[in-house]
């Protein structure tokens, strides 16, 4: 063994950065030891006793940097040296990443940005309560990112923050729009006078985007978390984000979105909304409406909250609001091989489960299974295998532990549209894309191959959620899947129509 | 950095006028120097502190000249006037001191140092199984060093273990510089609990512990007169009337100062103030050091 040391004067670092290359000199081949430190009387000492001490440390002083290096030879220890600035170099980037600080904690952001009134927490769901809280806490109202939050939490937390005139979004809100800035999963979408409440994630980006895809746009879209307008939360947040909207100057027409509420919810909301100077849509998916303005899919919410706003049929409402039109199912019916006769929706949104599950009750079609049953719908026994009409929500906790959502993740959907369309009875594979910040950067690249082979079948019918702001761009998208084979519908209700015509249609058994 | 759009956040009232060079730069503070006198020049998000200004619109990795002038801060040619508001107190505030509420808290602050603590920090001395974090060879061969230094503090051998502790660790300010720091605050808690002067017993520590850096003696020089930065300023404020809550989430922000310094000032104070608070010592959960403290110990307080 050797021992080689260098002085460098007046060369500072953190610690950590010293530390991390300590470590990295130590892992190369034939480095016994080595430590960078500064030229203290007592890290010289330490030096001696780990043996990495050499005469050239002992004129240095105080704030001058020792690197020593101990290994199997004189050349092993000059590569050790020759690495040293590199590693030096690489060390504070990764420590001094030149981008924008990252505090640590509430109070250090809040030291940052002291007026900051949203903090958006995505923590484990044990520990989200209490720095929600505590944001709460600081007069900020609260995104709630996290899943997995106690509903007990969640009352405390929406009590609290409806008390201090703060709103909570969330447990496990995914999107929401405020003052324009996109939070989470949300979309790139244009301002604009309509304003949304919604315990449904993907429904909400499925009104914002078609919103603003029919020439409209968003003021605000506000989440709240699906467990929301359960009996047990009752609506705290849901309400309390119709009374913000109420009072936004921004927005003139408010789009309320979820599955269907608990019933003393749903007519607590209906005597929010009774009265209010501004028009007032809901689509509560799978429940019966009761107002003129209840409608019964996410894209007759967009038609309907468009043309309030705009004061006239938006161009393209037609595409979204008719039905199939029969030229395209009996092309798409003729590729379809003999014998098939089911529809599978294999699909990353919830509220996109759900809306299936209408649209194709609607169409008289009975016999789905879901692993999301919403009215006449049969739970699945097994949510990996398919039984007649299946409509699976893959963001379903049994497909997403321990790996990302399925609009990040594409794996699970890829392997299983191949299956599908391998299975002698698949008629249609149903699909839902949903572009956006945070989504899957290219999910056309991902679903081209599968797409391109269960084609060869069964119709793939799809929609296509986004804008062409957003970073994926709806448009190359659209081109990309039907390029690949798949039939790209205007929404996705209008997609479920499509798929379930398919079905119904003569023949394509 | 920008020819204009600096604000100045908070100006430390011990800072003095002059004209400072850049001595030593990082992503979030530049160290400026002028004859003999400090200066930190930081970013939002950094603590205020007695030599610390905390401005807007600077790069500290580019700031080469700092001008202190009349209530006028001059980086580089870009100037920002401020006033009396902006000037942070550096003195911390001791009321009454309530020692079984202390005792309570010092617990509570052992736990959160113990389980929130750095990589690689001095929390080995509250919680022994992070020393599992040193590699062996040198970085051991610190720890050992550190840890018999704190024993010889412990044991009443003050000034032998404050002599071997300063300069010990990596950076430029090494963590035992921030250990000796932390003690000096201690005696600063404990002189004010207890109604001892201890002022001497500071001056000794301080001399013990004078390096040729001036980084280091300036730090330790402003912890020997009890002037503090602000998450410590509230730590202590928090230990003396807080609860548990008050205490973690200080502790929190205490952590977030430097790398490893927040958790190596929060040891130091720590170990002192378990050593020092003899009332208390009755009450004292053993969670806070690991060990019990006999009375021949840490004689020098």
């Amino acid at each position: 063994m050797v021992v080689v040391g260098r002085v460098r004067k007046g060369a500072y670092f953190d610690s950590v950065t010293l530390m991390t290359v300590a470590r990295e000199l130590s892992s190369l081949d034939g480095v016994d030891d080595a430590a960078v430190v500064m030229g203290t009387a007592e890290n010289r000492a330490i030096l001696e006793a780990s043996d990495l001490l050499v005469p050239e440390f002992e004129g240095a002083g105080d704030t001058d940097l020792l690197i020593g290096v101990r290994a199997e030879n004189g050349e092993v220890a000059e590569r050790a040296f020759a690495a040293i600035d590199g590693l030096l170099e690489s060390a504070r980037s990764r420590v001094d990443d030149g981008g924008e600080i990252e505090p640590r904690s509430l109070d250090g952001a809040l030291d940052i940005l002291p007026d900051a009134n949203l903090a958006l927490v995505s923590v484990a769901g044990r520990y989200a309560g209490d720095v929600a809280a505590a944001a709460l806490d600081r007069g900020m109202h609260v995104m709630l990112f996290s899943d997995n939050v106690p509903v007990q939490t969640e009352i405390d937390l929406k009590r609290r923050a409806h008390a201090r005139g703060l709103l909570v979004m969330g447990p496990d809100c995914g999107t929401a729009i405020v003052n324009g800035v996109p939070l989470g999963f949300a979309n790139a979408v244009s301002r604009g006078p309509v304003g949304i409440v919604a315990a449904a994630g993907t429904g909400l980006q499925e009104v914002s985007t078609l919103v603003s895809n029919l020439g409209s746009g968003i003021s605000q879209a506000l989440g709240t978390g699906g467990r929301d307008v359960t009996k047990d939360v009752g609506g705290v947040s849901f309400l309390d984000a119709i009374e913000a909207l109420a009072g936004d100057d921004a927005t003139e027409v408010i789009v309320l979105v979820s599955k269907p509420p608990d019933p003393d919810v749903r007519a607590r909301i209906a005597a929010a909304v009774e009265g209010l100077p501004k028009p007032v849509v809901s689509v509560f998916l799978g429940a019966a409406p009761e107002g003129p303005n209840d409608v019964r899919t996410l894209a007759d919410a967009a038609v309907r909250a468009a043309t309030l706003a705009l004061g006239r049929a938006p161009e393209g409402a037609a595409a979204l609001e008719g039905g199939p039109d029969t030229e395209t199912v009996e092309r798409l019916v003729s590729g379809i091989g003999p014998g098939r006769r089911f529809v599978r929706a294999l699909l990353s949104g919830g509220t996109f489960a759900a809306e299936a599950q209408v649209v194709l009750a609607d169409l008289g079609i009975d016999g789905v299974h879901s692993n999301a049953p919403l009215g006449g719908a049969e739970a699945l026994d097994d949510p990996l295998r398919s039984a007649g009409h299946t409509v699976v929500d893959l963001g379903a906790d049994e497909f997403t532990v321990g790996r990302p959502h399925p609009m990040i993740d594409y794996s699970i959907r890829t392997k299983r549209i191949v299956d599908e369309a391998a299975d002698a009875e698949t008629a249609v594979v149903l699909l839902d894309v949903v572009l956006g910040y945070g989504s899957n950067l290219d999910p056309a690249a991902e679903l081209a191959e599968p797409i391109a082979e269960a084609a060869r079948n069964v119709a793939v019918v799809c929609s296509v959620t986004g804008t062409d702001g957003d970073p994926q761009n709806r448009t190359a998208v659209r081109e990309a899947l039907e390029r690949a084979g798949a039939h790209v519908a205007p929404s996705f209700a209008s997609a479920a129509r499509i798929a379930g015509a398919i079905v119904r249609t003569p023949g394509a058994e | 950095m920008p020819a204009s759009g600096i604000r100045v956040r908070s100006v430390g009232d011990l800072v003095a006028d002059g004209v400072y060079r850049a001595h030593s730069r990082f992503r979030r503070v530049v160290n400026a120097t002028c004859t003999g006198k400090l200066v930190t020049l930081a970013v939002p998000g950094v603590d205020a502190g007695p030599l610390t200004i905390v401005a807007d619109g600077v790069d500290p990795r580019r700031v080469r000249t700092i001008r202190i002038e009349e209530r006028t801060l001059a980086v580089d040619g870009a100037r920002a006037r401020f006033g009396d508001d902006a000037v942070y107190r550096s003195e911390f505030e001791a009321g009454p001191e309530d020692l079984p509420l202390i005792a309570r808290n010092l617990s509570v602050l052992a736990a959160c140092v113990a389980s929130r603590a750095p990589r690689a920090s001095l929390a080995f001395l509250i919680d022994p199984a992070k020393l599992s974090e040193f590699r062996p060879g040198f970085e051991r061969g610190l720890a050992d060093h550190i840890g018999n230094c704190v024993r010889d503090i412990r044991h009443g051998q003050l000034l032998r273990g404050v002599s071997r502790l300063r300069g010990a660790g990596f950076g430029l300010t090494p963590s035992g510089d921030d250990f000796i720091a932390g003690l000096l605050l201690a005696t600063h808690v404990i002189e004010r609990t207890e109604g001892r002067d201890l002022e001497s017993l500071r001056l000794s520590v301080l001399e013990a512990a004078r390096t040729s850096n001036l980084l280091a003696d300036a730090f330790l020089l402003l912890a020997s007169e009890g002037r503090v930065f602000e998450s410590m300023k509230a730590l202590l404020g928090a230990l003396s009337r807080g609860g548990p809550r008050d205490v973690t989430r200080c502790c929190g922000r205490l952590l977030e100062v430097g790398e490893t310094s927040g958790a190596d000032i929060a040891v130091g104070l720590l170990v002192t103030l378990e050593a020092g608070l003899s009332g208390s010592r009755a009450s004292w959960p053993r969670a806070v050091t690991g060990r019990s403290v006999r009375d021949r110990e840490a004689a020098w307080l």
